[in-house]
């Protein structure tokens, strides 16, 4: 054992956490890219919290232990990261008309909310765009549980970690969460002239 | 008709926990069982995964540029160089 070894890693330990970097974080370059664009709604920010995120993953490299849950650490590390840095820069959405129906909605379980029947053609021909808005006029710590689960696929103990609260905090959120952004559509399609 | 130990509001908490794929075998087993014997949660049940469905299926998903890629990997293995 040489005296080198405790200071830095050696070469052959550097040619292996490349490579576990390249084929165990990379991958996940493009869910935490549109995971940064709806926390910060700019995409220089998203790319500037993406590279930070993972120079400070590469730093750590050595307490990753391959094979394990890369994407949820990553996760994680960009949701500090965005907590620490990008929160108070963040700009709001330029071009929200669904802001005010977030507050009216908050009351929360509201006749019909919930029971709305996504089948209908409206609903059916709305663009990603819409929904995207919708989503995105939504709170940070409300959308972020919806991206985490439901475009994810994050379990609720996933997410508990990332973003640092208990398994019930996550399922109230979520809870929350989707029923504002169901008041959302409603009110969006009743504005495009459907009756619920 | 509802089973005898149906409970409306337990299994609207147990509809988001099955959908969001936290049950294991035994626990969709009951869920189903209990579901399917209550026409209002049955419905309830319909309407929630459609909706998870919907957004998934709407949502326009960002990818991060080529540049960003090599930026990043070019770093790491500059990085990577300078420790030799
Ligand atoms: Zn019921």
């Amino acid at each position: 054992m040489s005296e080198n070894e405790q200071n830095s890693p050696s070469k052959d330990e550097n040619a292996r956490n490349e490579a576990i970097f390249n084929s165990e974080l990379i991958p996940h370059i493009d869910a935490l890219f549109n995971f940064a664009i709806h926390l910060t709604y700019d995409e220089e920010r998203a790319n500037d919290l993406v590279q930070e995120t993972y120079m400070k993953a590469w730093r750590f490299i050595g307490s990753f232990e391959s094979g394990t849950n890369g994407k949820a650490w990553l996760f994680k590390i960009l949701k500090n990261a965005f907590i620490n840095e990008y929160r108070k820069q963040a700009k709001r959405p330029t071009k929200v008309d669904f802001e005010d129906v977030v507050k009216y909605h908050d009351a929360e379980e509201g006749t019909g909310v919930g029971y709305l029947d996504l089948n209908q053609d409206i609903f059916q021909g709305m663009l990603g765009d819409e929904v995207s808005r919708a989503l995105d006029s939504l709170p940070v710590d409300f959308r972020t549980v919806v991206l985490l689960c439901d475009i994810e696929g994050f379990t609720y103990e996933e997410i508990a970690k990332i973003v640092d609260i208990p398994i019930g905090t996550v399922r109230s959120r979520l809870h929350r969460a989707r029923g504002m952004l169901k008041g959302m559509l409603e009110a969006y399609a009743s504005k495009m002239g459907y009756k619920n | 008709m509802r089973g005898i130990n149906h409970d409306c509001n337990k299994c609207e908490e147990q509809i988001s926990s099955y959908l969001d794929g936290a049950f294991n075998e035994e626990q969709e087993r009951q869920f189903f069982a209990s579901v399917n014997n209550c026409p209002r949660c049955a419905e309830k049940f319909e309407k929630e995964k459609s909706f998870k469905v919907f957004i998934k299926k709407k949502m326009p998903v960002a990818n991060a540029s080529r540049d960003l890629i090599s930026n990043i990997r070019s770093r790491i293995h500059q990085d990577n160089f300078r420790n030799e």
